[in-house]
C-alpha cells in the first residue's frame, strides 16, 4: 500500500513537471506545405522559417509531397513533438480540415498560407491569394491579346485545391462571355511543370489549331510552353501562367510566356509568422480570411518585379 | 463448452466493431447534402433585391465621386470597397444621366457635371464590382472563398437576366435614366476616361 501511494505520489510530481516544463518552454512553429518540388513553395516554406526565425522562434519545415495521408502524419508528429502553432500550406481544401481540426483541439494554432482549407473556423487565420479576381484581370487580357476569337486549352492544377478552381472560375467568368472564343480542352496537370508538358503534347495532337493556352499556374505553363516549342507553334500561341515564379518572369522578359499573375508569397509567409507571433503574446482575434492582392505581369510592367514579388 | 462461448464472444465482438465501423450512404443523398450547404443563387438574390435596395443611400454621388477624384483622389478612394488591398477597388454610385445613344454593349450616358464618358454596361457584366461596391459582403461570411467568388457570378447573372432586360425594353435615346451601380477604378490611373457602371437599380423616365 505505501508503495503504491509512493508511485501515485511520484507521478503526481513528475505530470507537475512536465506541465510546468511545456509552458516555460520556447514556442515552436511547425511548417507544413504541400510540396517542396515546386520552388514556390520552396520560397513561401523558407520565407515563413526565416521570419519565424526573425521573431525569435525555432521552426521545422514538413513536405506533404502532395500526400493528405503524409500531411496528417506531419500534423500528429507537431502536435505530439510540442510544437505550438503550424503555419499551413493544405494539400486538399477539403481532405486538411481534419488537420487542422486536431491541431486546434491539442490547442495548436494553425494558420494557412496561400491555400485555403473548407471552414471558416478551423484555422485562427487563412491568410489567401485573391486568385479569383486576378484571374479576371487575366481572362480581360486573354480576351483582349486573343482579339476574342480563336481555340484555346486550359490546364487545370489539383482538382482538390480551392486555388484550381478560383483561378478557373475567374478566368470563365470574364472568358465564356466571348462566343469567338471556344475551349477545345480542359485538363488537370496538377500544378506539375513535367506531367504539363505531356498533357499539351497529347493536346496538341487531338488539336494542333490553338491560339492560347491559360495555366493555373506557371510551373504547368512552362511545361505547355516546352511542348509547344517542340511542336514549333510556340510563336503563335499566347501562354498564360500564374505564381510568378522566377522562370516565369524570366520568360516574360525574353517574350516567351505572355502573362502571369504575381503572388506575393512573402507577404503571405511573413504574416503567416506574425500572426503566431501576436497569438503567443495574447492576440486572439484576427481575419478569419485574408485575401492578398495579386498582379498582372506582362511585357509591358515586366521591369517592376523579380521573381516573387516586387522590385522595391 | 467454454471454447463455444469464447468464439461466440469473439464473433459478437467483431460484429459490434464491423457494424459500427462501417456506415452506408447513398451516394445521390451525399451529393445533396453537399450541395445544400450554400445556395449561392438564394444568397445572390437576397443581396441584389432586399439588402442592396435598403442600403442604396450609401451610394456615392457620381459628379461628386468625379470632383474628389480629381481634387483629392486619396479622400475619393475612401468611398471604395474590396475584398483585398490592392490597387483596384469598387465604388458604388448613384446618379441621373440623359442616355445619348444605346449600342449592343452599352447605354452611353449624359451626366451633368461629368466631362467623363459614363456608360452603363449592358452586355459584359463582368468581375467584382456588383458584389463588392457597396461594402455590404465579406469573406468572413463564407466557409469557403469559392462561394464568395460564385456569388459574384450569380449577381451578375441576375443583373443580366433580371435588372437589364426590363431598361433594355423600355430606354432609348432621349430618356433620362436613374441609375444605381458600382464601378471600378485603379488606384494607380484613378480617372479613366470612360466610367464604366455596371448597373443594379435603374429606372427610365
Amino acid at each position: 500500500m505505501k508503495r503504491l501511494t509512493a508511485a501515485i505520489i511520484l507521478l503526481v510530481l513528475l505530470a507537475g513537471c512536465s506541465a510546468s516544463t511545456k509552458t516555460n518552454q520556447p514556442k515552436r512553429i511547425a511548417i507544413v506545405v504541400s510540396t517542396l518540388n515546386n520552388p514556390w513553395f520552396v520560397f513561401l516554406a523558407e520565407t515563413a522559417a526565416k521570419k519565424a526565425k526573425e521573431l525569435g522562434y525555432d521552426s521545422k519545415i514538413f513536405d506533404s509531397q502532395n500526400n493528405t495521408a503524409l500531411e496528417s502524419d506531419h500534423f500528429e508528429n507537431a502536435i505530439a513533438s510540442g510544437y505550438n502553432a503550424i503555419l499551413f500550406n493544405p494539400t486538399d481544401a477539403a481532405g486538411s480540415v481534419a488537420n487542422v481540426n486536431k491541431a486546434k483541439e491539442a490547442g495548436v494554432a494553425v494558420f494557412c498560407m496561400d491555400r485555403e482549407v473548407n471552414s471558416k473556423d478551423a484555422a485562427t487565420s487563412q491568410i489567401l491569394s485573391d486568385s479569383y479576381s486576378a484571374c479576371i484581370e487575366l481572362g480581360k487580357l486573354f480576351v483582349k491579346s486573343l482579339d476574342k476569337k480563336g481555340n484555346y486549352v486550359e490546364l487545370l492544377g489539383i482538382v482538390s485545391d480551392n486555388n484550381t478552381w478560383n483561378r478557373s472560375k475567374g478566368f470563365h467568368s470574364v472568358v465564356d462571355n466571348y462566343p469567338g472564343l471556344k475551349m477545345v480542352a480542359q485538363q488537370s496537370a496538377d500544378f506539375d511543370r513535367n506531367k504539363a508538358m505531356e498533357v499539351m503534347e497529347s493536346i496538341l495532337q487531338a488539336h494542333p489549331d490553338i491560339d492560347g493556352v491559360f495555366c493555373g499556374n506557371d510551373a504547368m505553363a512552362m511545361g505547355a510552353y516546352q511542348a509547344l516549342v517542340a511542336a514549333g507553334k510556340a510563336e503563335k500561341v499566347k501562354v498564360y501562367g500564374f505564381d510568378g515564379a522566377e522562370d516565369a518572369v524570366n520568360s516574360i522578359k525574353e517574350g516567351k510566356l505572355t502573362a502571369t499573375a504575381m503572388q506575393f508569397p512573402k507577404t503571405i509567409a511573413e504574416l503567416a509568422a506574425t500572426y503566431a507571433d501576436e497569438f503567443f503574446k495574447g492576440k486572439n482575434d484576427f481575419p478569419k480570411k485574408l485575401p492578398i492582392p495579386v498582379e498582372v505581369v506582362t511585357t509591358e510592367n515586366i521591369d517592376k518585379y523579380i521573381a516573387y514579388g516586387k522590385k522595391e | 463448452m467454454h471454447k463455444g462461448i469464447k468464439y461466440a464472444l469473439i464473433a459478437a465482438s467483431v460484429g459490434l466493431v464491423g457494424y459500427n465501423s462501417v456506415y452506408v450512404k447513398k451516394l445521390s443523398d451525399m451529393k445533396a447534402s453537399e450541395e445544400k450547404t450554400f445556395d449561392a443563387k438564394a444568397y445572390a438574390k437576397d443581396f441584389l433585391f432586399k439588402k442592396l435596395p435598403s442600403e442604396k443611400d450609401k451610394a456615392v454621388d457620381i459628379s461628386k465621386l468625379v470632383a474628389d477624384l480629381k481634387n483629392n483622389p486619396r479622400q475619393a478612394f475612401a468611398y471604395s470597397h474590396a475584398q483585398n488591398n490592392g490597387d483596384i477597388r469598387f465604388f458604388m454610385v448613384q446618379g441621373q444621366g440623359e442616355i445619348l445613344k444605346m449600342d449592343e454593349t452599352n447605354a452611353y450616358l449624359k451626366v451633368p457635371g461629368i466631362s467623363s464618358e459614363v456608360v452603363l454596361a449592358t452586355e459584359y457584366i463582368i468581375g467584382n464590382a456588383a458584389r463588392d461596391g457597396s461594402g455590404i459582403i465579406s469573406v468572413d461570411e463564407f466557409n469557403t472563398t469559392m462561394d464568395m467568388n460564385t456569388v459574384s457570378e450569380e449577381i451578375n447573372k441576375l443583373i443580366r437576366a433580371e435588372v437589364l432586360p426590363p431598361f433594355e425594353a423600355k430606354a432609348k435615346p432621349g430618356n433620362t435614366v436613374d441609375f444605381t451601380g458600382c464601378i471600378e477604378l485603379n488606384q494607380t490611373k484613378p480617372l479613366p476616361e470612360t466610367l464604366e457602371v455596371i448597373p443594379l437599380i435603374l429606372q427610365t423616365k
